[in-house]
């Protein structure tokens, strides 16, 4: 022992011993490395929501809560303001079989909302009455942001619109941009919140309202486009500062191409472009992948086929993954569900009556399926897999030419996906 | 001129023999020369009857003092014409021309009626004691001179003085009797100033005559004679005395400026002597006035007996008193000489310096030699090396990130935070602030109020200063001063300080500044004299304190050391188990309400200061890294940098001598290694502990021993051959990891999440009037609840109710997911009036808050956005505070000041202290 500690490398062998224990004992110990796993997103269900009608005006108003759909004939030029649980969807179908507004009108009422985008027709071309409602308690200011084929129009009056608690506004878009045959407006508040619908009613015949478009994105899927004759064209808007070069997919029943010699279209900065796709699509049902670089916003105009033409007007919508409902379905209504990605599942069930099913759409195919009710019923779709897109259409075959709305299919309010926020003081440090 | 000799002896057998002879021998003899003993034990009284006769020599009582006695021999002797007095003390004796030279400058200047010799040391026989004595306005003696200041004429002259000492005195006869001689309520201290100073009041002048000189043994003051008047209490009775003559001598006005300098003057000299750990001097100093305080009748009796000539006599007194400056340059030269690195006691004309001519300036030499040394030199270098790698933290708005909370706010904030009972932060919280925002909120007070200022310095200065740190820390330790320029340049240069400035740890950039002085500290208390060993224990308490504040680990890391060092030394030395007991219970005591909360959460105590984020430590840190004494997270050289260090320690191992001190350091650095791989394999609730520290320990206990060792190279250098080859690469290795360190770091720059531009969270929120409620502040999936724009530094860490923060959690995803619902109500039920998302803001999220009908946008833009809720939120009262709150913020503050003293450095010993001089002899005592 004694040798030990006083030999020159005695300590020297301690410390080396002591240093590789050091080294096992960190090595058993060392955890594997856990991947970073990002937060999951949970789905929640929608705790209240609030439907916002345009003045239904004697319509028969259909509100579909989770129980089931209800319907109540309102009169009188107000807005029909429903409140309800989550999962409230409401709207009404007007039909009129003659005169200036004939045609079949599908409105889903919004839900207040600090932006809104819509694009259709310009003034030119039709009609335009923009509802702007505040069912809030605080007043709203809202900015209107009108594009044209042209580019944006900054018209006065198209800012600092002030809409009090409660009230109702209506305004002439003629006001705003009258020569503009095409149009998309952005009605962004700057406090308050708005329900916005718009409804056209075309100088060559055909009514219909503006389903709200997906806010300005660099894909975009217009679902909903209906098969048949008659014409179809596709309305891109730029909003932001760059041109946008698009490319466009039509995805059909049974091909997914890019249309013949319309591969790309071209959208100046702040501008709306038209492409009539009525030869693209080939009277099939369908929807359009849109890609571009810079975001952009995407509708269609759909007419009738006949004598007096009936319109319809679809828009960029995203995905069904939180499910969808449709509350006013009549007679003839169907549904055209488009998988452009992946193959898809959903299931649909039409309330009150009805037995659920699940329609599965193959990869890069759109699906239409037959909508079977009786008298105006409710239709709710439930994701399975995949990413579907979808739209309801509403036919009705007159003599004298055909009725039409369409209507995307929006998100429903029934979920909404909840990312879990981490409590933490480090959200201090840049 | 009749001049009458008088000689007065208590005791003062030592000196009377030569006093005597130096009286006889005198060159013109006096004319009488009697003697008073003032029953003298030693045989004095015989001793004087040889030399001057049986009738010449009066004894007295043993308890009469020096003017009674001179009174009473002059009693005794009839007056006569043009009369001089000449009174010496038994100890002085003077040169054999002195009676002729004082003489000869009375006969020049008829008005001068007290003359005075200059006074040199009995023993010393060159040196200087008095040429003439004045005071200032609070009775400090001021003699002109500098301590051990050697006569070489440089004072010499005639000149008028307001007093001088008894020792040597001329007076007059009919001056003395018109004045009343010397005042008995004096019996000792300043009865000359008084005397003289009223001989002056009545028109005459009081001359120095440096003709004339004494030696004089100052034998009541160097307590070479027993002093037993009034108690035992002479430094007390010197104060009262000085203040008594000051106040009875001044006219009125300037006797009430005189008191209000004396109260103030002596309230701040006892807070001096009680920091200074002198407890009876600031009890003698507060007695002394107190007695002058309480007595006014006594004041006003002797001020009635001084009027005469009082006021009229001030104008030219007033001229002789010490200047009113005199204090601050006293001060400013002692500051200077400081800095300039001389001992204060030294003066001029002291032996050592004794050419004056010879000397350079002192100036730019004493500033050369300070930058000159090569610890100022490594210093330099790492501050230098610290600039060019936090090139890019330098010059921002704000310092921030990582751990480091964006600084804002001063020390008054910080100070509110720390002593405030109810804290409105995060959802309220009524819990101790942790107390290193105490510490810090005193280095801000020192910055002048400016927090950023003292972050800066801590965490940007960290390297420069814990180099500096331990380059002074290890000059007891480590003699070679290469060997501690290594050992500090490594040291500052540890991964774990690169990596703690990256990462904005404060708290280990403190703990790395502090823990070279827990070394000195602990050594001393170990090894050192027993008074200076506790004085170190009481010291390392407080930095323990200190430390612990900052990053808890530091207390459990040092109490096992400490505890081992106790039971291995405690036996050999006195007092080390009391002191290492004291050192250890210090910071408990210090800390203890925020230290309970600590170990009731134990995961805690892994973590420190700052915000816990688990991207700035390797949950997963490889067992290399840890052997290599890097600590993992931002900011780090690669880990064989250190490679150079362990290999300098390991060849320590190979050393012969010293292998104790070998051994300790590689105990240490081999435990420090262990608590680095325990902290770093388990995950403290908040976060990843971070290894940083207990690596700094074990680097310090790497570090010691190789710089111990490094004394062996002179040696192997000088043996030539091989052994200069080994010294020379065994240099090279060692100083490969400061230099390699240095080099990479300055190369890649600080890039850590730390950031010198660090800015408001959500700049938004700054622009929304807040009416003092909160917001719920979302950064991506995270978010936190903030009351005010942005959190003061240590606000995260307020203990807060967990059940409350998780509803927050809840309400603020749901209205982030935008649900609906009652999400919005919860949180104004719990004061949160605001909802803010940091910038850049998603659409997603943008879009779920602008659909909430309970909530309303402010803002949205690029600088984040902002939303109120609809429905007011609720005002969180304030709880009572709690009963002990207060009571024990001030009982902290007690114990930290009473830490502080008793850690400061004392009275140096053997050092004669100023303020305690008394002026004249004692003759008397008390029986």
């Amino acid at each position: 022992m004694k040798a030990f500690v006083e030999n020159r490398f005695g300590l020297l062998a301690l410390v080396l011993i002591a240093l590789a224990a050091l080294y096992g004992v960190a090595f058993v110990t060392r955890p594997a490395v856990a991947p970073q796993r990002p937060v999951a997103a949970q789905r929640v269900a929608v705790e209240s929501v609030t439907a916002v009608c345009p003045p239904p005006g004697g319509a028969n108003v259909a509100v579909y809560t989770g129980g089931g759909v209800t319907r109540k004939t309102v009169k009188g030029g107000k807005p029909y303001i429903v409140n309800g649980a989550g999962g409230l969807e409401a709207g009404y179908t007007t039909r009129v079989t003659s005169g200036r507004e004939r045609g079949l009108a599908g409105v889903r009422c919004a839900e207040p909302s600090a932006t809104t985008w819509l694009i259709g027709p310009g003034p030119a071309e039709a009609a335009l009455t923009l509802h702007l409602t505040n069912a809030d308690k605080a007043v709203a200011f809202a900015d209107i942001e009108v594009h044209a084929a042209e580019g944006r129009i900054t018209p006065e009056q198209a800012t600092g619109i002030e809409v009090k608690p409660g009230e109702h506004r209506e305004i002439d878009l003629r006001k705003l941009a009258p020569s503009a045959d095409v149009m998309a407006l952005g009605v962004t508040t700057t406090s308050g919140r708005l329900a916005v619908s718009a409804r056209a009613t075309l100088t060559s015949g055909g009514v219909d309202w503006l389903p709200a478009a997906a806010p300005p994105a660099t894909h975009v899927v217009v679902p909903g486009i209906p098969g048949g004759g008659g014409r179809r064209e596709l309305l891109v808007a730029a909003p932001g500062d760059t041109d946008a070069l698009v490319r466009i997919r039509a995805i059909t029943e049974d091909a997914a191409y890019a249309t013949k010699g319309r591969e790309t279209l071209d959208v100046p900065a702040g501008a709306v472009a038209s492409l009539d796709l009525t030869t693209g699509i080939g009277g099939q049902p369908a929807a359009l992948e849109i890609t571009s670089e810079t975001p952009v916003v995407a509708g269609l105009v759909a007419a009738g086929t006949g004598e007096q033409a009936d319109v319809a007007f679809t828009a960029s919508t995203p995905a069904l993954d939180l499910g969808s409902a449709v509350a006013a379905n009549g007679k003839g209504s169907r549904l055209i569900l488009t998988a452009p990605g992946q193959a898809g599942k959903v299931r649909v069930q039409v309330v009150p009556s009805g037995e659920p099913f699940e329609v599965a759409v193959p990869a890069g195919r759109t699906k239409s399926v037959k909508l079977k009710g009786a008298g105006t019923f409710g239709v709710v779709i439930t994701p399975v897999s995949g990413h579907v897109y979808g739209g309801r259409v509403g036919e009705e075959r007159l003599k004298r030419g055909l009725l039409l709305t369409v209507q995307p299919l929006a998100p429903g309010r029934t979920w909404t996906m909840r990312t879990p926020l981490a409590d933490t003081p480090s959200v201090v440090a840049p | 001129m009749y001049v009458t000799a008088i000689v007065v002896a208590h005791d003062g057998g030592r000196w009377l023999e030569e006093t005597l002879q130096a009286l006889l021998g005198q060159a013109r003899q006096p004319d009488r020369v009697v003697a008073a003993d003032n029953g003298s034990r030693d045989g004095s009284a015989a001793l004087m009857k040889r030399a001057l006769g049986e009738r010449n020599v009066l004894t007295l009582p043993r308890s009469t003092g020096f003017g009674e006695a001179v009174a009473e021999v002059l009693d005794k002797l009839p007056a006569q014409p043009d009369e001089w007095i000449w009174l010496l003390h038994d100890d002085c004796a003077p040169d054999r021309n002195a009676l002729a030279a004082l003489l000869w400058a009375a006969e020049q200047d008829r008005k001068a009626a007290v003359l005075g010799p200059k006074l040199r040391d009995w023993l010393d026989r060159r040196r200087l004691l008095e040429v003439g004595v004045t005071v200032d306005r609070t009775g400090r003696r001021d003699t002109g001179l500098e301590p051990h200041e050697f006569d070489q004429g440089q004072h010499d002259g005639l000149r008028e003085v307001l007093s001088v000492s008894t020792a040597g005195m001329l007076i007059r006869r009919d001056v003395w009797e018109a004045v009343g001689g010397l005042d008995p309520f004096f019996p000792l201290f300043r009865d000359d100033l008084d005397l003289c100073w009223r001989v002056r009041n009545a028109g005459h002048k009081v001359l120095n005559v440096t003709a004339a000189v004494a030696w004089h043994a100052e034998a009541a003051t160097r307590r070479r004679r027993r002093i037993a008047v009034s108690g035992d209490h002479p430094r007390r009775l010197d104060r009262r005395n000085a203040i008594f003559v000051i106040m009875a001598n001044l006219p009125f006005q300037a006797m009430l400026g005189a008191l209000v300098r004396n109260v103030f003057g002596s309230v701040l000299r006892t807070l001096l002597f009680l920091v200074g750990k002198q407890p009876a001097s600031a009890l003698d100093e507060l007695v002394a006035l107190g007695s002058i305080l309480v007595h006014p009748f006594r004041l006003m009796r002797a001020r009635r007996a001084r009027r005469d000539g009082r006021k009229k006599g001030y104008f030219r007194i007033k001229n002789l008193l010490t200047p009113r400056g005199a204090a601050y340059r006293r001060l400013a030269d002692m500051v200077q000489s400081f800095l300039a690195g001389e001992s204060t006691a030294e003066g001029r004309h002291h032996a050592g310096a004794a050419e004056d001519d010879e000397e350079p300036p002192e100036d730019t030499g004493a500033i050369k030699r300070f930058f000159a040394r090569p610890g100022v030199i490594m210093v330099i270098a790492l501050t230098v090396i610290t600039l060019v790698a936090e090139r890019s933290l330098l010059g921002g708005e704000r310092l921030g990130g990582g751990a480091l909370v964006p600084v804002t706010g001063g020390a008054g904030d910080l100070w509110r935070l720390y002593t405030e009972p109810f804290h409105q932060a995060g959802l309220g919280s009524t819990g101790w602030a942790p107390p290193y925002l105490a510490v810090l909120a005193a280095l801000s007070t020192i910055t002048l109020g400016k927090t950023w200022l003292a972050v800066s310095l801590l965490l940007l200065g960290s390297v420069p200063l814990s180099g500096a740190s331990a380059y002074l820390a290890t000059r007891h330790i480590i003699p070679a001063v290469s060997a501690r320029v290594w050992l500090a340049a490594t040291y500052a240069l540890l991964p774990v300080a690169t990596g703690a400035v990256a990462a904005g740890r404060l708290g280990t950039c403190v703990v790395l500044f502090l823990l070279p002085i827990y070394v000195a500290l602990g050594t001393m208390l170990l090894s050192a004299e027993r008074r200076r060993a506790r004085r170190a224990a009481w010291g390392l308490g407080v930095l323990l304190a200190v430390g612990t504040a900052f990053v808890p680990l530091v207390y459990p890391l040092f109490a096992v050391l400490g505890v081992l060092a106790a039971v291995a030394f405690g036996g050999v030395r006195r007092g080390v188990v009391v002191s290492m007991a004291i050192a250890l219970a210090v910071p408990v005591a210090l800390l203890l309400p925020w230290l309970a909360g600590l170990v009731t959460d134990p995961g805690r105590i892994l973590l420190e200061a700052g915000l816990q984020d688990p991207s700035l430590a390797d949950p997963s840190l490889a067992p290399e890294s840890l052997l290599a004494l890097s600590p993992g997270g931002p900011g780090l050289p690669p880990v064989w940098i250190t490679a150079g260090l362990i290999a300098a320690a390991l060849g320590a191992l190979l050393v012969r001598r010293q292998r104790m001190v070998v051994a300790i350091g590689w105990g240490v650095a081999l435990f420090g290694v262990l608590a680095a791989i325990l902290a770093s394999r388990v995950s403290a609730g908040g976060g990843q502990a971070w290894p940083g520290v207990p690596l700094a320990f074990a680097a310090t206990g790497l570090l010691v021993p190789a710089g111990l060792s490094a004394h062996r190279l002179p040696g192997l250098r000088a043996a030539g051959g091989l052994r200069r080859a080994v010294a020379l690469a065994v240099t090279v290795v060692a100083f490969s990891t400061p230099v390699l360190a240095a080099g990479y770091w300055m190369y890649t720059g600080v890039r850590g999440p730390l950031r010198g531009d660090a800015g408001e969270v959500v700049p938004a929120l700054a622009g929304v009037r807040t009416q003092g409620e909160r917001a719920v502040v979302i950064k991506d999936h995270r978010f936190t609840i903030l009351h005010g724009t942005s959190p003061l530094i240590g606000e995260s860490e307020l203990p807060g109710d967990p059940a409350a923060r998780a509803r927050v959690a809840e309400a603020a995803a749901g209205l982030a997911s935008g649900r609906g619902g009652k999400d919005a109500a919860t949180l104004a039920s719990l004061g949160v009036g605001l909802i803010a998302a940091a910038p850049p803001v998603s659409r997603e999220l943008a879009a779920a808050l602008d659909s909430q009908p309970s909530l309303i946008r402010q803002s949205l833009s690029q600088y984040g956005g902002v939303w109120r809720l609809a429905d007011p939120p609720a005002r969180i009262q304030a709880p009572p505070p709690g009963v002990l709150h207060t009571p024990w913020l001030w009982t902290q503050a007690a114990l930290a000041l009473l830490v502080l003293v008793m850690a400061a450095p004392g009275r140096r010993d053997g050092q004669v202290q100023e303020h305690v001089k008394p002026a004249a002899p004692v003759l008397a005592g008390v029986s």
